[in-house]
């Protein structure tokens, strides 16, 4: 009974550690075509391809012109410090 | 009896799976990406900067002063070079920035 119940315990911390986890990054949204985003994340690499080179990083609350998604990446024109088109990982958008 | 602790296993390895995908989907650009072609700094000092500003055009945001010999990555060819600016990373605090392309040397030393 004693190991039923660590066991199930058990499962309940992994299990509610995922849940809080997703519902973290879940507060980040994805770039639109054609909407001027917000950049929620702290830091945000700007590449040159998606999993490229880094160009730059971006900081909440530059913004970043969305012209094209592909998969988890959206490319665009990164306003702030660094004035240039690029890619960033899709889903850090406020 | 039998068949619980393979549920419970199961239970776990569910929840461990879930965790290690919303880890994933929760790190901003931290895919893995080859590791530069290491170099040293060859002038006596070179300013870091954290970015490089097409609109003005020139580095901004200095983040600190390397020194001959700092262990950086700079891979020729794949890594951006704008205007003299090197993009590169600082393997000390191992963060990423722009250093002048002619205080990069030292190319495989280490």
């Amino acid at each position: 009974m004693n190991r039923i119940t660590r066991t199930t315990a058990l499962a309940a911390v992994v299990l509610a550690g995922a849940t809080t986890l997703t519902a973290t990054s879940a507060e980040a949204a994805n770039g639109r075509v054609g909407v001027r985003e917000t950049v929620c994340a702290q830091d945000l690499e700007l590449r040159t391809e998606p999993l490229g080179a880094r160009m730059g990083t971006l900081h909440h609350p530059e913004t970043f012109l969305v012209e094209r998604v592909s998969g988890t990446w959206v490319y665009g024109f990164a306003y702030g410090d660094i004035n240039h088109r690029g890619w960033v990982q899709d889903g850090w958008f406020c | 009896m039998t068949r619980r602790p393979v549920f419970v296993l199961s239970a776990l390895a569910f929840g461990a799976a879930l965790t290690a995908g919303a880890l994933t989907a929760g790190a901003p650009a931290a895919h893995a990406v080859e590791v530069p072609e290491h170099a040293v700094i060859t002038c006596q000092s070179a300013t870091l900067y954290e970015n490089y500003d097409f609109s003005i055009p020139g580095p901004v945001n200095a983040l600190r002063t390397l020194e001959a010999g700092n262990k950086v990555g700079h891979t020729r060819g794949a890594h951006p070079v704008y205007n003299g600016w090197a993009s590169v990373q600082d393997f000390g605090p191992n963060d990423w920035g722009f250093v002048r392309i002619e205080c990069l040397g030292g190319w495989g030393s280490w």
